[in-house]
């Protein structure tokens, strides 16, 4: 379904139809693309990242436009964590500017939400090609509280 | 499983690009060295496991939870 798209030359767009999330239209060159999938999830290639429903939210949400029921939660790290973005190794191959988006855990209670800041999603902004990095530092878990002390 | 022996400076080739060597032994560690083009991700098992363990906890399962957290974030703001 997703790929019937391709073939839609006057608009370039993929119009992807989720039970869960809804049906969008994500122009092609809008779309993030993962050669490598994330980590667990190797086909899962190209994205659209939609934004949030509050205006105030920092939390998006990446979409799989391959699996449209695929869905993670994803915020701006530097609204949370000023600075973790300077940290996160440039890619060898970017050629422009980087973007950085850490994927969020929300389990029931939101409060208990976390980040994973151990593995980032790293963009190249002008390719909006991207890959999961993995920070294998020890500074960086892979669940930081978004809400520390709340509950 | 493929089960190879290899003495203390002796490698191992995963096809033509990788290559696996053995730098140090001791008691209950080995220190491996690997060589590989840089599009093919290396990860300690723990490490991996962590990860997609994680990626897993970060599906959306529906709408309604991005919004609970959206008013999570909100409270938080307001508070400081």
């Amino acid at each position: 379904m997703a790929e019937a798209g391709r073939e839609d030359v006057a608009g370039r767009t993929i119009a992807v139809r989720s039970r869960r999330f809804g049906d969008y239209d994500v122009p092609e060159d809008r779309l993030l693309v993962f050669p490598e999938g994330l980590v667990g999830f190797p086909d899962a290639r190209r994205f659209a990242l939609l934004e949030p429903s509050r205006a105030e939210s920092p939390f998006h949400y990446l979409v799989c436009v391959d699996h449209p029921e695929l869905g993670f939660v994803v915020c701006d790290p530097e609204r949370i964590w000023p600075g973790y973005t300077r940290e996160v190794p440039r890619p060898t191959d970017a050629a422009g500017e980087i973007a950085v988006l850490v994927l969020v855990r929300i389990p029931a209670d939101p409060g208990e939400a976390t980040a994973n800041l151990m593995a980032p999603l790293v963009v190249d902004a002008t390719s909006r090609r991207g890959r999961q990095l993995v920070l294998d530092t020890g500074r960086w878990a892979t669940r930081h509280p978004l809400f520390p002390g709340a509950g | 499983m493929l089960i190879l022996t290899r003495k203390l400076g002796e490698v191992i080739r995963v096809g033509d690009s990788v290559v696996v060597r053995v730098l140090e032994v001791k008691g209950n560690q080995v220190r491996i060295g690997i060589e590989a083009p840089a599009d093919v991700r290396i990860y300690r098992e723990e490490v991996y496991r962590a990860i997609r363990r994680e990626n897993e906890g970060a599906q959306l399962e529906d709408l309604e939870r991005l919004d609970r957290a959206a008013i999570a974030w909100q409270k938080r703001v307001e508070k400081t």
